[in-house]
């Protein structure tokens, strides 16, 4: 902790006060996004029961493993750059981007052109294509936030405003990223795993 | 904040490495639990449990929740 962090600014809260104001709104917000993903989840066991759709179990584990491995880099590059290392930093933020990309890429460019419950594909909507394409559509939906996210955070990074004295930027927008991650753990067995597999490519 | 570490960073690396190598280890034991188990949600749910753990706890730093150390 800086000696300017526990000085209070004349007639205002001091920086460190600000930091730990900040991270409890971030969880906050986290909490109500909880509340938003566990009412899907909660629709998704009220809509299949023990049933869903026929998805492809190959595709299903490769968005996992890439979303799983582009938090274990942007974990990487929050620690670099609270060591001020910048170039790794910059590296680690580009190759989750990138995993993003491929993540969403896999979602909504594979699965929803080939999964099953798609009349394009011969299927019909129902109440697997209605949840299915709800859940991976919200969820797709904030990754593509936290990408553009972590995109604005790289560009800062670059010009020099993150370092080992200033980096809850980073911090910031690295929680997000994991708490996305976070609720596709819950995604995949909900949507790839649990229940028996019904309907049409099984 | 003290200065940088190198030695404190490999370690915070290393550690990273390790919680990705926990977590993609839970991810296979998902798939395999699903098919040998025919898709018990119980023990699936359980093994979810287990990664969002790890996750919230050694990536997202649940515990500085309250902490005034790092950046502003």
């Amino acid at each position: 902790m800086t000696a300017e962090a526990h000085t209070p600014p004349a007639g205002g809260i001091s920086p460190a006060k600000r930091l730990q104001m900040n991270r409890l709104g971030l969880w906050l917000f986290l909490l109500s996004e909880t509340f938003l993903f566990g009412g899907i989840l909660a629709a998704r066991f009220y809509l299949w029961g023990a049933t869903r759709p026929h998805l492809d179990q190959i595709l299903g584990l490769s968005v996992t493993a890439m979303l799983l491995v582009s938090s274990f880099f942007i974990n990487r590059a929050e620690v670099a750059i609270k060591h001020d290392d910048r170039i790794e930093f910059l590296r680690s933020t580009g190759i989750t981007i990138l995993l993003g990309l491929l993540f969403l890429v896999g979602v909504v460019g594979l699965e929803w052109r080939t999964a099953p419950v798609n009349p394009a594909t011969g299927g019909e909507f129902g109440i697997y294509g209605d949840v299915l394409f709800f859940m991976t559509g919200m969820h797709a939906f904030h990754v593509l936030t936290g990408v553009i996210l972590l995109g604005v955070v790289a560009y800062l990074g670059y010009k020099g405003h993150f370092h080992a004295r200033n980096f809850y930027g980073v911090e910031a927008a690295a929680i997000y990223w994991h708490f996305v991650d976070l609720v596709w753990v819950f995604f995949y067995p909900a949507l790839y795993l649990m229940g028996v597999a019904v309907g049409p490519g099984h | 904040m003290s200065a940088p570490d190198p030695t404190k960073k490999k370690r915070l690396f290393r550690r990273g490495l390790i919680v990705l190598i926990a977590l993609l280890i839970l991810e296979v034991l998902d798939y395999y639990t699903a098919q040998l188990l025919n898709g018990s949600v119980t023990i699936l749910f359980v093994l979810a449990l287990i990664n969002a753990a790890l996750i919230a706890y050694y990536y997202m730093h649940i515990t500085t929740l309250f902490s005034e150390e790092g950046g502003h």
